[in-house]
């Protein structure tokens, strides 16, 4: 017989199920995180429901043990910069390497690569996402109320205030911005790569 | 499976000389446009700046004078790009929606270096600086840099042998890296399947949409340019068509005019529409990160906004000049 | 700290993507638990070495993490992870096949059935012991599915496979909601009592 959970096994059949039914269970997230034996039962209920909708999906290997290596490997992560509400924009000037081939933007964490994605007016740094030979020279700019328009969208420097109809037309600009030289493959590429997002 | 190979042009073949600090700048220009029209290649293409990074796969063929391409995006929003010379036809498979239209800027460059007025070398000159070797191939690296603080400078990674650019830095005016855009892994020559590329275009599923883009003139519209802004000449104007409001955005209830400039590097577009006190409620700059700026700008009834890869002040040139009609 | 949370699965996903980035990687490890059997089996389509699965899922977990804080809670978080998933294993193919030639075409995974894969595509190749296992946990879950009452058999039916809410299923059992969640509850509890020792013996150890 197991040792009585920390958390009751309803709380976590209801989270496995998105129900919230009584008091108790709303502190079920809590306690089911800092509890393993409660996170091998959440475990078991989702092999049980995979199972039931495909055999294919029953497990061939350890699922926990796959975590676990998963879980070293996210330890390694750099701790994502926190956002901070600041209406001042830090103008921050350094260094550039004049023979800089390789260019890394060092406060990017990993290259999943995202959507670019346009802000109008906050752009929120933190000192400690600025660091060694990759320093940005960045452009203060006047913030007023925000128009209807602003979305606010998560990037890599934070919480930015995106507006759609700028987001139109830079597309709109990037269209019709082939008459150059270097446009061809970086300028249409580039433009390929960003486009989507105002459509 | 079909091997394509394009020629290299004479241009090519001419540029094969050891490196000097100033190069003929049109005809360097010219050879790394034609590299990309007339190479067969195809890589993984990154394009990063402070405001993110975005990649996509492409591969590129050509026959003679024709060009197939395909880009498919690896970030952000499904995509993929898919153009046969200046046809482009933007598939996104979440919607189904397939939008066609014509670009006709892309293979206009040549034609800007025979214009008997094309002063690029007034405004940038090029730098060697030496050879690199990047993403395996390798390349001469070139600084091209502007005579003025209305334009940026770049740093070029040019393909030894096709001239093919496989890394660019947009520089500011402090010469530090506003953007990066770059093959992080590439295949020249690569053997690609021509018939399959050709029918990854076809657009049965998708409902296809065509931009009601109507080319028109400046001077139609009412418009012209009090006092031009160095080295940028007029490249084309547009009028698009009202947009209908998506997503709690606003919308435009009118036509918005598009009058696009460009300098042979830099491209600018001045966007004009009907002031909406509603919108239209931040006048000032906006920066994104990356090197495209903007600058918007209330003029009488009016409402500009200026977007291009270029310093705020030229934005500011720009809005500044534009002015009705008399 | 109490919280509302909402009732529809989708928005648990949510929470635990808002935990994750306000900083909680444990929390993170639940959807992992969650969802890496679907992903192994989507990967397992497109790449036959089984040991390559297992790192291409890897990897599409840290980029996931990596970009969690984009994730913008309107949409599905597995349809989010599954394009990661595609993106990954297609970067990995390439790279190992160094062939330049047009990749499936990027639409071939979009409608992916998962409670009915029609095709008859390669399935990454564990080794004998690995399939057996799998195959034991297949059989026991039927088996114990088969031994429930059918009152117990039915709700987790309707909640597992056809996706019903408790108030749907309360409505089609005609009994209240808390009978509902009784009877689920008391299922998972049958079957997953025969489910872990074949789960812990994959393990090797207590975990």
């Amino acid at each position: 017989m197991e040792q009585m959970n920390l958390v009751p096994n309803e709380c976590i059949c209801d989270l496995v199920d998105g129900q919230l039914i009584s008091a108790d269970c709303a502190q079920a997230f809590d306690a089911l995180l800092s509890d393993r034996r409660a996170m091998q039962t959440w475990h078991a209920y989702h092999v049980v429901g995979d199972v039931l909708r495909s055999s294919e999906l029953a497990p061939s290997g350890s699922d926990l043990a796959f975590l676990e290596r998963l879980e070293r490997r996210l330890a390694d992560e750099p701790v994502r910069p926190v956002v901070i509400q600041d209406n001042r924009v830090p103008v921050i000037t350094g260094l550039a390497s004049a023979n800089a081939s390789v260019f890394r933007w060092k406060m990017l964490a990993g290259l999943a690569g995202f959507a670019l994605v346009g802000a109008v007016g906050l752009n929120l740094w933190t000192p400690t996402g600025l660091q060694g030979d990759a320093q940005i020279a960045v452009q203060g700019t006047v913030v007023a109320p925000a128009p209807k328009s602003l979305v606010a969208a998560e990037t890599a420097a934070g919480t930015m205030l995106r507006d759609e109809r700028l987001d139109e037309l830079m597309a709109a600009h990037r269209q019709l911005g082939g008459h150059s030289a270097l446009q061809v493959p970086a300028g249409f590429l580039r433009n390929a790569t960003y486009e989507g997002a105002a459509r | 499976m079909l091997l394509v190979v394009c020629g290299v042009t004479a241009q090519g073949s001419a540029m094969a000389q050891p490196v000097v600090n100033e190069t003929p700048l049109n005809a360097w220009l010219l050879r790394v446009h034609q590299a990309a029209r007339q190479s067969v290649y195809t890589g993984t293409f990154v394009v990063s700046s402070s405001a993110g990074m975005a990649s996509a796969r492409i591969w590129h063929v050509c026959d003679g004078a024709q060009q197939i391409e395909r880009v498919e995006s690896l970030s952000g929003i499904p995509r993929a790009i898919f153009r046969h010379n200046d046809q482009v036809v933007t598939f996104f498979p979440q919607s189904k929606i397939a939008v066609a239209e014509v670009r006709e800027s892309l293979g206009l460059f040549p034609d800007l270096l025979k214009s008997s007025d094309s002063s690029i070398g007034d405004f940038y000159q090029l730098k060697a600086l030496g050879n690199e070797r990047i993403a395996g191939f390798e390349s001469e690296v070139f600084w091209l840099q502007p005579k003025d603080m209305m334009r940026f400078g770049y740093r070029v990674w040019s393909e030894k042998k096709t001239g093919l650019i496989i890394q660019l830095q947009t520089l500011d005016l402090k010469g530090k890296v506003l953007e990066q855009s770059a093959f992080s892994e590439l295949q020249l020559g690569a053997v690609v399947n021509v018939a399959k590329l050709t029918r990854s275009g076809n657009t049965d599923g998708y409902r296809v949409v065509r931009p009601d883009l109507q080319k028109t003139t400046a001077d139609a519209q009412g418009w012209t340019l009090q006092k031009p802004v160095d080295g940028f000449k007029p490249m084309g104007c547009y009028q698009r068509p009202p947009i209908a409001p998506q997503q709690g955005g606003q919308g435009s209830a009118q036509n918005t005019m598009q009058w696009v400039f460009s300098d042979g590097v830099a491209t600018v577009s001045l966007f004009v529409e009907a002031f909406d006190g509603r919108r239209h409620t931040r006048e000032g700059s906006a920066d994104m990160g990356g090197a495209t700026h903007t600058l918007m700008r209330r003029l009488d009834n009016w409402w500009v906004t200026a977007v291009g890869e270029v310093p705020l002040a030229t934005l500011s040139a720009f809005a500044l000049a534009l002015e009705r009609k008399k | 700290m109490s919280e509302d949370l909402p009732a529809t699965p989708q928005d648990s996903d949510a929470v635990l993507v808002q935990r994750t980035v306000a900083g909680d990687q444990r929390a993170y490890g639940l959807l992992v638990l969650k969802y890496q059997r679907r992903i192994q089996r989507l990967i397992g389509r497109m790449v036959r070495d089984v040991d390559l699965v297992e790192d291409i899922c890897q990897e599409t977990f840290i980029r996931a993490y990596r970009a969690l804080h984009q994730f913008r809670g309107d949409a599905q978080f597995y349809t989010w992870l599954y394009r990661i998933a595609v993106n990954t294993a297609k970067k990995f193919l390439l790279e190992m096949k160094n062939d330049p030639t047009v990749s499936e075409g990027f639409l071939a995974n979009d409608d992916d059935d998962e409670t009915s894969w029609k095709k008859n595509e390669p399935i990454a190749d564990d080794g004998p012991e690995s399939i057996l296992a799998a195959k034991e946990i297949a059989a026991v879950v039927n088996a114990a599915m088969d031994d429930l009452p059918a009152d117990l058999r039915q709700a987790v039916v309707l909640r597992e496979i056809e996706g019903l809410s408790y108030e749907e299923i309360a409505a089609a059992m005609n009994c209240p909601v808390g009978t509902v969640r009784s009877r689920i509850f008391r299922a998972r509890e049958a079957i997953s009592a025969r489910v872990r020792p074949l789960l812990d013996k994959q393990t090797g150890k207590r975990w």
